[in-house]
């Protein structure tokens, strides 16, 4: 059994085997490419979880553009100067711990790159599919990618099959604020980059 | 025995019509033809009812106000698609839309699930969080939507299930999704009239409205009765079109104001032909049983149809237009033109039946009745002029035409009947009343009389509460289509048709309106042209963007293929048999009880509505910027005018159902904004002007009738035994109506004038008998008491069977008018005699001791 962020992690770890010669953006599949080697070799090396793996993950996710996004609207505009600082800061930490924690169900699975396309200046997704140790196809994994300004590519989204956990993660921050208001979100981001734990979303 | 002038006057007009018959029934035949082409030429009817209040009234004038800025806004057509899923009921829709986009009856249509701008951009018009629902519900199911791809199959269904089953919900979709599957695919193997409704599984939180409602502005011809009868006819028929097709089947309703007025004429209509054949022929055995003469009763019937003819013409040559209260004058000239020609008739047959000859018996009775017979037409008048000086337009031409209506009955009576039975003579008659009952009637005359005294007492404590119900809704048809229909639309709090509009003159004004209106507790929301500029856009994109992504590629896939459907079935169903659920264990009963060939037939039920559930979500994730530019003409049409001036719509909480709920939203946004207009305030505020009016004409007419009967008679206890039973009868109708929630409306309110009518004429009568007598119940015992009842009795067989109408409003006027009626003859039977016997009981010792 395959689970979404499960095949994340798999992604990460495992190597990447490119399926067409061809793609609409090389550049950007090479940074896929080359991502999930550094965080699978840092995973092999490190361990599950590892600070090795989250300060990957910490380099290469948009984790300004995420985090800008997952609390747009409301609890942005509920936040003061200081909190929105708080989260500026905890944010990176946060977010790659969650993806990090995700390692502790790494598989020996393969995954393959079956291109690219541009959605729009900036906005890429490499597709590539996962495949078990007998060679069967299991799931269909993009990653969205963008561009920064500085020519560097950054991880905003990572799909399994189709699937977007990035609306279900905005669904439980605004939950988490509604509940507890932006210092008990706040507080959490905090828990779970020191347990390495992620939140509970719908999707996981 | 003392006469006045007016007794002389009566014998001559009388005696003049015995002399001159035959030109005296020329002369009205000749007037009466005159009439009827009067009446067919000129004759029209303004079924509005704000109409029948003054112009100048401040919710008129915000009415008018609105109308010169969106003429069209009252006539829209709403129509009402019901089908068994979400589904079929928005491509019913949009068929329908289609079609009737393109038909001569119909100007613009407004549907918005079938609107090129709102399927692309209707995402952007939910909130946030339910925006963030939505799209978190379609990405879960977005490895299923993939796999089914364009063209899918019972094969591919199943194995995508059977794998999400072995993945506890994890795969193809969530588990909250399966279930919701299972359940219906339960539903659409166990019977065949179901299908499976896409739009149902992938909506979050409750299940979407098998209804849609959408709207249109019709070409109406008021060339025609009926104006909207041919964009009804044309929604209907094009409805029936698609089902006769085969591939979709809803329910049509259509309403809106220009449908209900049309259907409301049908149901007005529709059976009063049987109504006034019954009421004809119990009219005709009521007469004959009180004259016991074909000739008399056909010369009362005469004189009531040319009464009605008569009156008709004039009303027609004064005021061209009628209106839905002041075409109900014919009840009123039935009723008071019977009055008249009944006390005649009764009296000559009396005096005849005593052996008098017709001459001696006319002159007998102008000098017995003619003081009462000549004041009751001025008085009756009277006291319908009263209503003349109203807001109550409506009830202010009834009054007038009714006023000259009576003047003109009393004519007819005293001429034509006169002249008819000089004609064809009276033939003889002996039954006098006889004696037991006679002590029967004085037996029971006291407790009766105390008993309806007291209820009268009592009644007056129930006016404060009487009210008058202008709302139209009240007085249509249940049963009508249209009338089904509205009710389905107060169902919905978004849809109710019980709202107010303001307007504005610059989006400054109208953003601060708009603000100071939401902020009101009664009122749910408020809609303008800028509402359909989504708020929140960028965010709304972004979210909107983020789902794209994986939707965009499960949308464009080409799904399974080749997929067999035994092997798929054996995998789901080895898949269930873990389930924990109930609506997987079902499923798999349900399956286990089907042959694969039962199986594969209902796969067009399982996917007749796929392929526009894709079409629909692919267009959604296409959604744009919108900017006013965007926004259809057929809606900016509707909230900015050709002068600019910018509507604002306001909904009330809770949709303003109940009557309290409605005071409450008009007087609080009254209260902001004094120029509000719309079907909310126009009921309440015509129906407090009505109210008013009544009050102010039933006391004007109270003072002018009290001057003129003292003026005549000179007596104050004549006057009290006028005054008092009429107010009691009134005040007991009223309180009658309010109790069996029986409000006074547009159709019954007539029966207040035609009480007061009839309620002067049988008091001046009785009263002044008692006057003269001093015995008020001999008089009842008379032929004077018979006049009374057969009066009475003859309106309620005119009208009380209208009681069966379906239209309310009818139905209501028989049932009130009967109520009125029965409390007129009891306060005049069994009031005014003991009434009389106190302020008359020395004189009626003296009289008896002369």
């Amino acid at each position: 059994m395959i689970n979404r962020l499960t095949c994340l992690v798999i992604a990460a770890c495992l190597a990447v085997a490119p399926a067409f010669a061809q793609s609409a953006d090389s550049e950007a599949e090479a940074f896929i490419d080359a991502l999930v080697i550094e965080l699978r070799t840092n995973a092999e090396r490190d361990g599950e979880g590892s600070t090795s793996v989250r300060a990957t993950l910490e380099q290469n996710l948009a984790t300004g553009a995420i985090g800008r996004f997952l609390i747009r609207g409301e609890i942005d505009k509920a936040a003061t100067e200081a909190q929105r600082l708080r989260y500026e800061e905890l944010f990176p930490l946060y977010i790659a711990a969650a993806y990090a924690e995700e390692i502790g169900q790494l598989a020996s699975r393969e995954i393959r790159i079956s291109g690219s396309l541009e959605r729009k200046p900036g906005d890429l997704i490499v597709r590539s599919a996962l495949f078990d140790a007998k060679g069967a196809k299991r799931a269909n994994i993009d990653w969205r990618v963008r561009l920064t300004g500085d020519g560097e590519y950054k991880l905003f989204d990572v799909l399994v099959e189709r699937i977007s956990p990035l609306i279900t993660r905005r669904q439980s921050f605004s939950q988490m604020f509604a509940d507890d208001g932006l210092d008990g979100l706040l507080a959490h981001m905090q828990e779970t980059i020191d347990a390495g734990i992620t939140i509970e979303t719908d999707d996981e | 025995m003392t006469t006045t002038p007016l007794d002389g006057l009566l014998w001559r007009l009388i005696a003049g019509a015995r002399r001159f018959k035959v030109v005296t029934v020329l002369f009205w035949l000749l007037m009466t033809a005159l009439a009827v082409w009067q009446v067919v030429t000129g004759i029209s009817i303004n079924t509005n009812s704000s109409d029948m209040i003054s112009a100048k009234a401040p919710f008129r004038v915000a009415a008018s106000t609105l109308k010169a800025e969106f003429p069209n806004l009252g006539d829209q057509v709403l129509v009402i698609v019901e089908a068994d899923t979400p589904d079929e009921a928005t491509a019913f829709t949009d068929e329908l839309a289609r079609r009737l986009a393109i038909r001569s009856e119909v100007r613009s249509v407004l549907a918005p699930p079938s609107e090129d701008f709102f399927r692309q951009n209707g995402l952007l018009f939910l909130e946030v969080g339910e925006l963030e629902d939505l799209l978190a519900k379609l990405t879960s199911a977005a490895p299923l939507i993939e796999r089914l791809g364009p063209d899918p199959t019972v094969a591919t269904l199943f194995d995508a299930l059977a794998e999400a089953a072995e993945q506890d919900g994890s795969g193809a979709a969530d588990q909250e999704t399966l279930d919701a599957l299972y359940t219906q695919l339960t539903e659409v193997l166990a019977r065949e009239d179901r299908d499976l409704s896409w739009e149902t599984l992938l909506a979050p939180g409750e299940a979407p409205d098998n209804r849609v409602l959408f709207s249109l502005d019709p070409v109406l011809d008021y060339t025609k009765l009926k104006p909207a009868q041919a964009v009804k006819s044309a929604i209907l028929d094009e409805a029936q079109a698609i089902r006769e097709e085969g591939a979709l089947d809803a329910a049509v309703f259509v309403t809106g104001d220009p449908v209900l007025r049309t259907e409301e004429l049908e149901a007005v209509s529709s059976g009063i032909g049987w109504a006034l054949g019954l009421s004809g022929l119990l009219v005709t055995a009521l007469l004959s049983f009180a004259f016991r003469s074909p000739v008399l009763v056909a010369s009362c019937l005469i004189a009531i149809i040319l009464s009605v003819v008569l009156t008709a013409g004039v009303a027609v040559a004064l005021f061209g237009e009628l209106n839905l209260i002041s075409v109900a004058f014919a009840v009123l000239m039935v009723g008071l033109g019977a009055d008249f020609s009944i006390h005649l008739l009764v009296h000559l047959r009396h005096e005849a039946d005593r052996g008098l000859s017709e001459r001696a018996a006319s002159y007998r009775v102008c000098r017995e009745i003619g003081t009462a017979l000549s004041l009751t037409a001025p008085t009756t008048a009277i006291a319908f002029f009263s209503f003349a000086p109203t807001q109550f337009i409506g009830m202010t031409q009834l009054g007038v035409i009714a006023g000259l209506g009576v003047m003109i009955a009393f004519l007819v009576a005293m001429t034509m009947i006169p002249a008819l039975v000089g004609l064809f003579r009276m033939p003889p008659s002996a039954q006098l009343p006889s004696e037991g009952t006679s002590r029967g009637l004085r037996m029971i005359v006291w407790p009766v009389g105390i008993v309806v005294f007291l209820l009268g007492a009592a009644s007056v404590a129930l006016l404060p509460r009487a009210r008058f119900d202008a709302d139209p809704m009240a007085l249509r048809a249940q049963s009508a289509p249209s009338v089904i229909a509205f009710d389905k639309l107060v169902e919905e709090e978004t849809a109710t048709p019980y709202r107010l509009n303001v307007l504005a003159k610059d989006p400054e004004t109208l953003e601060s309106r708009a603000t100071r209106l939401s902020d009101l507790e009664t009122v749910d929301s408020v809609r303008h042209f800028y509402s359909f500029v989504p708020k929140d856009q960028d965010l709304k994109l972004e979210l909107i963007d983020a789902a794209s992504v994986g939707l965009g590629f499960a949308l464009i896939s080409g799904g399974d293929i080749d997929q067999d459907l035994a092997p798929a079935l054996d995998r789901l169903k080895a898949a269930l048999a873990d389930e924990p659920g109930e609506a997987g264990a079902a499923f798999l009963n349900e399956l286990t009880g089907k042959s694969p060939e039962d199986i594969e037939a209902a796969g067009p039920r399982m996917f007749k509505f796929w392929p526009r559930q894709r079409s629909v979500l692919t267009e959604q994730l296409r959604a744009g910027f919108v900017t006013e530019a965007d926004v259809p003409d057929v809606i900016r049409d509707r909230y900015i005018s050709p002068d600019n001036m910018l509507r604002i719509e306001i909904l009330p909480t809770g949709g303003a159902v109940s009557l309290a709920d409605r005071r409450a939203f008009v007087d609080d946004v009254l209260a902001v904004a004094p120029d509000a207009a719309g079907a909310a305030r126009t009921a309440l505020s015509a129906g407090d002007i009505i109210g008013r009016a009544m009050v102010q004409a039933s006391l004007t007419a109270a003072v002018l009738v009290s001057v003129l009967v003292f003026a005549v008679v000179r007596s104050w206890r004549s006057l009290i035994l006028l005054v008092i039973p009429l107010f009691l009868a009134g005040s007991l109708t009223t309180a009658t109506g309010t109790l069996f929630g029986l409000p006074y409306n547009f159709a019954n309110v007539l029966v207040l004038p035609l009480i007061i009518g009839i309620g002067i004429d049988s008091g001046i009568h009785l009263a002044l008998r008692a006057q003269r007598t001093g015995d008020a119940l001999a008089a009842v015992q008379g032929p004077t008491g018979k006049a009374v009842v057969f009066s009475a009795l003859t309106t309620i067989a005119s009208f009380g069977s209208l009681i069966i109408s379906d239209h309310r409003g009818t139905s209501s006027m028989g049932a009130l008018l009967t109520i009125g009626m029965v409390w007129v003859l009891s306060t005049m039977l069994f009031v005014l005699p003991p009434l009389s016997a106190l302020l008359y009981g020395r004189k009626k010792a003296a009289l008896e001791q002369a």
